[in-house]
C-alpha cells in the first residue's frame, strides 16, 4: 500500500459544532478542516510534526510547493484526458501526462527530509524499477516531441471552400504588427486567446493530414497505459499536501505579525502547559495585535472563567481550543512553547441562538451537555461558553456545579466561561480577565487566576477623545510601532 | 510609466484636505480669476495633491514658464490634444454602439461583427497616429525648456519618426477595408493539451508548384488547389457552414488583430489622453499669472528651501486681491521664519488681519507646492507632506448647537487633524477653542500644539488667547502681534 504524507488518518471524532464554535472555518479551508476532524495518537503527532518541521524550512517549503503544483497539473490533465472524445487532444494530453508523471516523481525524489514519512514516500516512488520506467518514458518522449512540434501548427484558407494544410512557417499579420509596435516602444504582452477544443471534423482532418506522425506517436505511447493506477495514487497526495501547505501559510502569516509558533512536547501525563498562546482566528477579523495568554492545567482539571464583557474570555477558550486541536493533529501551535497531553477528542458548547431546535434555550443546553457527557471520555477536553444563562442564577449555578462535578469525577480537563461571578465561591479554580488598575477599567485581555470574590465591573469609563498630551504621545508611539 | 505634463512621479503626493481648501477660500479666489468651472475643478484637484520635492515643483514651474514665453503653444496643444481625446471618446461610443465593449467573448461573435470591429479599430488607430504626428510637429515648432514638454516631444519622436510608424499606418489602411469576400488565410497552433490556442490572420500563402511551366510563378495554393489533385497529402478540404469550426477559427483570427489594435489604442490613451486634462491646470495657472501681472502686482516663482528656512517677502493674500475694488490699498506682509521657528502664533486685535495673514501663508504654501508662482516679491518655502487646517466655526452655520456642542465639534475636528498629521505636516489653526473659557481652552490647545511639535509637524495659530503663551515653550516658535491698521492703509474689510 502506498505511504501517506499524513502517516495515518484515524476516524473523524471532532464534530462540526467544535469547528464552528472555535471559528476554525474562518482561517482554514474545508480540506484542512477535514484533516483536523481526526485527532491523532502520540506517534502520528510526532511524525506529522517532523513533516511540518521540514516544510517550514525554506527548502522544504519550496520542494513541497513544487511537488503540489506538479501534482495539480498532473491531476488536471488526467481529468481532461478522461473527458476528451478527440483523438488529437488525447494524444497531446497523453504526452503531457507522461511529462507530468516524470516531473512528480523527480519532485518526490527532491524531498530531502530524513523523517520517516517522507523517507517511506521517497523509497516507494523512487525505487530502481520506477527509475527504469522513467528512463524509458524519457527516451520515448525524445522521439515524440519533435513529431508533435511538426503537427501542432497548420493553416486554413477560407474562401469558396475551406482548406486545411500543413504550415509553411507563414508570418502572421499579428506578429508583424506586434514587431512594429514594439519598435516604437509599445511592447504588447502576448494576447491569451481562449483555448478552443477542436471539433470532430477538424480532429478527423488533422488525423488525415498527419497520419504517419500520429501513428508513430501512438506506438511510442502504447507501453505506458499501465501507469494509470499509479498516477491516480499520486494525485491522492494533493489533499494531504494542501493541508500541510495551508497550515504552513498560516504559520507564515503569524510570523509576519510576530506571533510565535512551537511544536509542543507530547506529554505522558495529563497536563496542558502553554506559554503565550495566541488566538489566530482573530486574523480573520484583521486583528493582529493579539494579547497572548498562558494555559496551565496540571493539578486542577476543570476551570471556570469569569470577568467583564468583552474582556477576552471567549477569545481565551477559543485560543486554547484551536491550539489544542492543531496540536492533536500534529500541527505547530501558536505559542512560545508547550507541553500537552494527547487528548482523544475535544468537545465544545458555545451559545447559538438559532440552534435550539424548537426547544427552550435551557432545555436545549441541558440536553446538549447531557449528550456530550454521555460520549465524553476521561481523555477528552471540554470547552463550554456561557451555558445555562437562560435561567435564574440559582438554577444556572446549580447546573454549572453539576457539570463541574461530573467532569471532575471523570477527570475531564476543560474550561467553562460563565457570567455567574459567584462561582468563585465554589471549590473549582476560577480564572478572570485583567483590567487596568486605574479607573479607566481598560481591558488588558490577560487571563489570570483569582482566589477571592471579585465582581465584574459593570460600567466602563472611557476617554472620549484621548486628546490630552500623554494619550496623544502614547497613541503616536503605538502607531509608529 | 506614462508621460505627464504635471508629474515626474505620479505616486508621490502630499495631502491638502478639503477643509483647508474651503477655509483658505482658494476656490472662491480662483472662481474670480477663472470662471470656467470644469477646468477650475481640474486645477483644484491638482492643488489637493501637493508636490513633495523640489524637482517635481521645478518640473511644473518650467512648464508654466514655457507657456508664458510661448503664448500660442498652450492654445495649439489644447486644440490638438482635444482632437486626440475626441477620437478616443468616439471610439468608446462606437464600441458601445456595436455592443462589444471588449472582445472577451469573441467566439460568440459573427464574422461580420468581427470584421466591423477590425475595421473600426484600425481606423481609430490610424486617426490617433495622425493626431500624434500633428502634436509632434507643434512641439517641434517652439523653443521649450520644460522637461515635461521635452519628454512628450521625445516620446512622440520615438513613435512618429520611424519606419514602423509608417508600417503601422499601412497596416491600418489595409484592415480599414478588410473584406470577407476574398480569401481569408489563417494560421492555427495547437497548444500542449491539443486545443486550438493561437489563431492569426496571415497574408496569402504561396508554395512552389513542382511544374516546369509554373515553376517561375507562385500561386496561392488555396486558390488553385482542388481536392482531386495529387497534392491531397498537403491540404484537406473542410466543411464550410455558418457557425462551424472553420468560421469560428476565422473569427478569432480576425479578432486577434483587432485586439492588438484595441490594446494599442488603450495604450496610446494611457499615454496621451490625460494630457488634455492636465492642460486645464496650466490654462488656469496662466490666467492667474496674467491676472496678477495685469494688476501690477509682483508675481514670482518661489524657491524651495533646503535649510528649513522660509522667506516671505512682500506677500499678498490672493483672496483679498480677488475681492478688492482697488488692489493698491492692500498692504503686503513680510515674514521670515528660521529653522525651529516654523511654529507661529499670530496674536492681535479684532480686524487687525490675523486671519488674512494666516490665509495668505496657507494659500502661498499650497500654490508653491503646486508649482505655481506666488503674488510676492520673493518667496522661499519649505515642503510639507500634509497641509491641514481648522478654522473657528463662528463663520459657519451652527444650527442648534450649544456652546458645549460647539466645543465638542471643534475637538472632533481637531481629532481628525491629529489623526492625519505626520512629521512635516503644516497645521493652520484659526481661533481654535475660542468657544470655551480662555484658560481651559489655552491649556487644552497647548497640549495639542505640543503634540504637533513633538511629532515634527509645524503649526501656525491665530488666536486672541494670550494665556496660551504660558503653556508653550517659546524657543521654537515665533509670536507675531498684529495691531489694528497694520494691515491696511484703508481697511476694506
Amino acid at each position: 500500500m502506498k505511504p501517506s504524507f499524513l502517516f495515518k488518518r484515524q476516524n473523524a471524532c471532532i464534530s462540526s459544532e467544535v469547528i464552528d464554535d472555535l471559528h476554525i472555518s474562518d482561517i482554514l479551508t474545508k480540506n484542512a478542516i477535514s484533516v483536523l476532524r481526526s485527532v491523532c495518537d502520540r506517534n502520528v503527532i510526532l511524525e506529522r510534526q517532523a513533516v511540518f518541521k521540514y516544510i517550514l524550512t525554506p527548502e522544504g517549503k519550496r520542494a513541497v510547493s513544487d511537488l503540489i503544483d506538479s501534482l495539480r497539473e498532473l491531476s488536471k490533465n488526467c481529468n481532461l484526458y478522461r473527458e476528451s472524445m478527440l483523438f488529437i487532444e488525447k494524444v497531446f494530453l497523453n504526452i503531457k501526462i507522461l511529462e507530468n508523471y516524470i516531473d512528480v516523481i523527480e519532485k518526490i525524489n527532491n524531498l530531502e527530509s530524513a523523517n520517516t514519512v517522507i523517507c517511506s514516500i521517497r523509497t516507494f516512488w523512487c525505487n530502481d524499477e520506477k527509475v527504469s520506467v522513467i528512463r524509458g518514458i524519457k527516451e520515448s518522449l525524445n522521439i515524440i516531441k519533435p513529431i508533435i512540434g511538426s503537427i501542432s501548427v497548420y493553416d486554413i484558407c477560407i474562401s469558396g471552400d475551406v482548406w486545411v494544410t500543413r504550415d509553411k512557417s507563414s508570418v502572421s499579420f499579428s506578429d508583424e504588427l506586434l514587431s512594429n509596435l514594439e519598435s516604437i516602444g509599445y511592447k504588447h504582452s502576448i494576447i491569451e486567446q481562449k483555448l478552443r477544443p477542436i471539433d470532430i471534423e477538424l480532429d478527423g482532418i488533422l488525423r488525415k493530414l498527419f497520419e504517419n506522425e500520429l501513428n508513430e506517436i501512438e506506438q511510442n505511447l502504447m507501453e505506458y497505459k499501465q501507469l494509470e493506477s499509479e498516477i491516480s495514487d499520486l494525485t491522492d497526495y494533493i489533499e494531504e499536501l494542501e493541508f500541510y501547505l495551508e497550515i504552513t501559510e498560516l504559520v507564515e502569516l503569524a510570523a509576519g505579525k510576530q506571533v510565535p509558533i512551537c511544536f509542543p512536547t507530547v506529554s505522558d501525563e495529563k497536563i496542558v502547559n502553554i506559554y503565550n498562546a495566541y488566538d489566530i482566528t482573530l486574523f480573520a477579523k484583521q486583528k493582529y495585535d493579539i494579547v497572548p495568554n498562558d494555559v496551565s492545567m496540571i493539578k486542577d482539571q476543570f476551570y471556570f472563567i469569569i470577568g467583564p464583557n468583552s474582556g477576552g474570555k471567549t477569545t481565551y477558550i477559543r485560543c486554547v481550543g484551536v491550539n489544542l486541536l492543531l496540536f492533536l493533529c500534529g500541527c505547530p501551535i501558536f505559542a512560545d512553547n508547550a507541553t500537552i497531553y494527547p487528548f482523544d477528542c475535544i468537545y465544545t458548547h458555545f451559545p447559538q441562538d438559532d440552534q435550539t431546535h424548537g426547544k427552550g434555550r435551557l432545555d436545549y443546553e441541558v440536553e446538549r451537555i447531557e449528550s456530550i457527557m454521555t460520549n465524553i471520555s476521561a481523555d477528552s477536553f471540554l470547552i463550554c461558553n456561557e451555558i445555562f444563562n437562560g435561567t435564574t442564577e440559582t438554577i444556572g449555578l446549580k447546573l454549572l456545579m453539576d457539570l463541574a462535578d461530573r467532569a471532575s469525577e471523570l477527570e475531564i480537563f476543560g474550561f467553562c466561561v460563565t457570567h455567574y461571578s459567584s462561582i468563585i465561591q465554589s471549590s473549582y479554580p476560577v480564572l478572570s480577565v485583567k483590567t487596568s488598575d486605574d479607573d479607566s477599567n481598560k481591558r488588558l485581555y490577560k487571563i489570570y487566576r483569582v482566589y477571592s470574590k471579585q465582581q465584574a465591573k459593570a460600567i466602563d469609563i472611557i476617554k472620549k477623545y484621548n486628546m490630552d498630551y500623554q494619550s496623544l504621545i502614547q497613541n503616536f508611539k503605538m502607531i509608529k510601532e | 510609466m506614462s508621460i505627464s505634463l504635471l508629474h515626474i512621479d505620479k505616486t508621490n503626493f502630499g495631502i491638502v484636505d478639503d477643509a483647508t481648501i474651503y477655509n483658505l477660500e482658494i476656490e472662491n479666489s480662483f472662481s474670480v480669476i477663472y470662471p470656467n468651472s470644469r477646468e477650475r475643478k481640474s486645477f483644484m484637484t491638482v492643488l489637493r495633491h501637493p508636490l513633495l520635492n523640489e524637482a517635481s515643483i521645478l518640473y511644473r514651474q518650467n512648464t508654466i514658464k514655457d507657456f508664458i514665453n510661448n503664448p500660442a503653444l498652450l492654445e495649439e496643444l489644447d486644440l490638438c490634444l482635444r482632437g486626440f481625446k475626441d477620437i478616443v471618446d468616439s471610439h468608446k461610443v462606437e464600441k458601445r454602439i456595436l455592443h462589444r465593449a471588449q472582445a472577451s467573448n469573441f467566439f460568440d461573435k459573427s464574422s461580420n461583427e468581427a470584421r466591423d470591429i477590425l475595421q473600426m479599430n484600425s481606423l481609430t488607430t490610424k486617426k490617433l497616429l495622425i493626431s500624434l504626428q500633428e502634436l509632434y510637429s507643434i512641439l517641434k515648432k517652439y523653443s521649450i525648456i520644460a522637461d515635461s514638454l521635452i519628454s512628450v516631444r521625445q516620446k512622440l519622436y520615438s513613435i512618429v519618426e520611424t519606419d514602423s510608424f509608417r508600417n503601422i499606418i499601412e497596416t491600418c489602411l489595409f484592415f480599414e477595408h478588410f473584406s470577407l469576400n476574398g480569401n481569408v488565410n489563417c494560421k492555427f497552433t495547437l497548444d500542449e493539451s491539443g486545443k486550438v490556442g493561437i489563431c492569426q490572420l496571415i497574408s496569402r500563402r504561396y508554395v512552389s508548384i513542382n511544374n516546369p511551366e509554373l515553376s517561375k510563378k507562385k500561386f496561392g495554393i488555396f486558390n488553385k488547389k482542388t481536392d482531386d489533385t495529387d497534392k491531397k497529402d498537403i491540404s484537406v478540404k473542410m466543411n464550410r457552414l455558418n457557425g462551424t469550426m472553420s468560421e469560428k477559427l476565422m473569427i478569432s483570427s480576425i479578432l486577434d488583430v483587432a485586439d492588438i489594435f484595441e490594446n494599442f489604442i488603450q495604450e496610446l490613451k494611457n499615454d496621451f489622453y490625460d494630457l488634455y486634462e492636465e492642460l486645464s491646470f496650466y490654462k488656469v495657472s496662466l490666467k492667474y499669472y496674467k491676472y496678477m501681472s495685469s494688476l501690477g502686482l509682483p508675481i514670482t516663482f518661489p524657491g524651495i528651501s533646503d535649510q528649513d528656512e522660509q522667506i516671505v517677502d512682500t506677500i499678498y493674500d490672493v483672496r483679498l486681491i480677488t475681492q478688492a475694488d482697488d488692489v493698491k490699498v492692500i498692504v503686503p506682509y513680510s515674514l521670515s521664519l528660521l529653522n525651529k521657528n516654523d511654529n507661529v502664533i499670530i496674536l492681535g486685535d479684532n480686524g487687525a488681519g490675523k486671519t488674512t495673514l494666516l490665509r495668505a501663508l496657507g494659500t502661498m504654501q499650497i500654490l508653491a507646492q503646486a508649482g505655481l508662482p506666488i503674488v510676492a516679491e520673493n518667496v522661499k518655502v519649505k515642503i510639507y507632506n500634509c497641509i491641514l487646517s481648522q478654522f473657528s466655526e463662528k463663520e459657519k452655520d451652527f444650527g442648534e448647537g450649544t456652546e458645549s456642542g460647539r466645543f465638542e465639534q471643534e475637538v472632533c475636528d481637531l481629532k481628525s487633524i491629529v489623526d492625519k498629521a505626520s512629521p512635516r505636516s503644516c497645521v493652520l489653526l484659526n481661533e481654535t477653542f475660542q468657544s470655551t473659557n480662555y484658560e481651559e481652552g489655552s491649556e487644552a490647545l497647548s497640549d495639542i500644539l505640543r503634540y504637533f511639535t513633538y511629532i515634527g509637524a509645524s503649526w501656525i495659530l491665530v488666536t486672541h488667547m494670550h494665556e496660551i503663551l504660558k503653556y508653550l515653550p517659546l524657543d521654537n516658535m515665533k509670536t507675531i502681534n498684529l495691531e489694528k491698521g497694520f494691515r491696511f492703509k484703508d481697511s476694506i474689510l
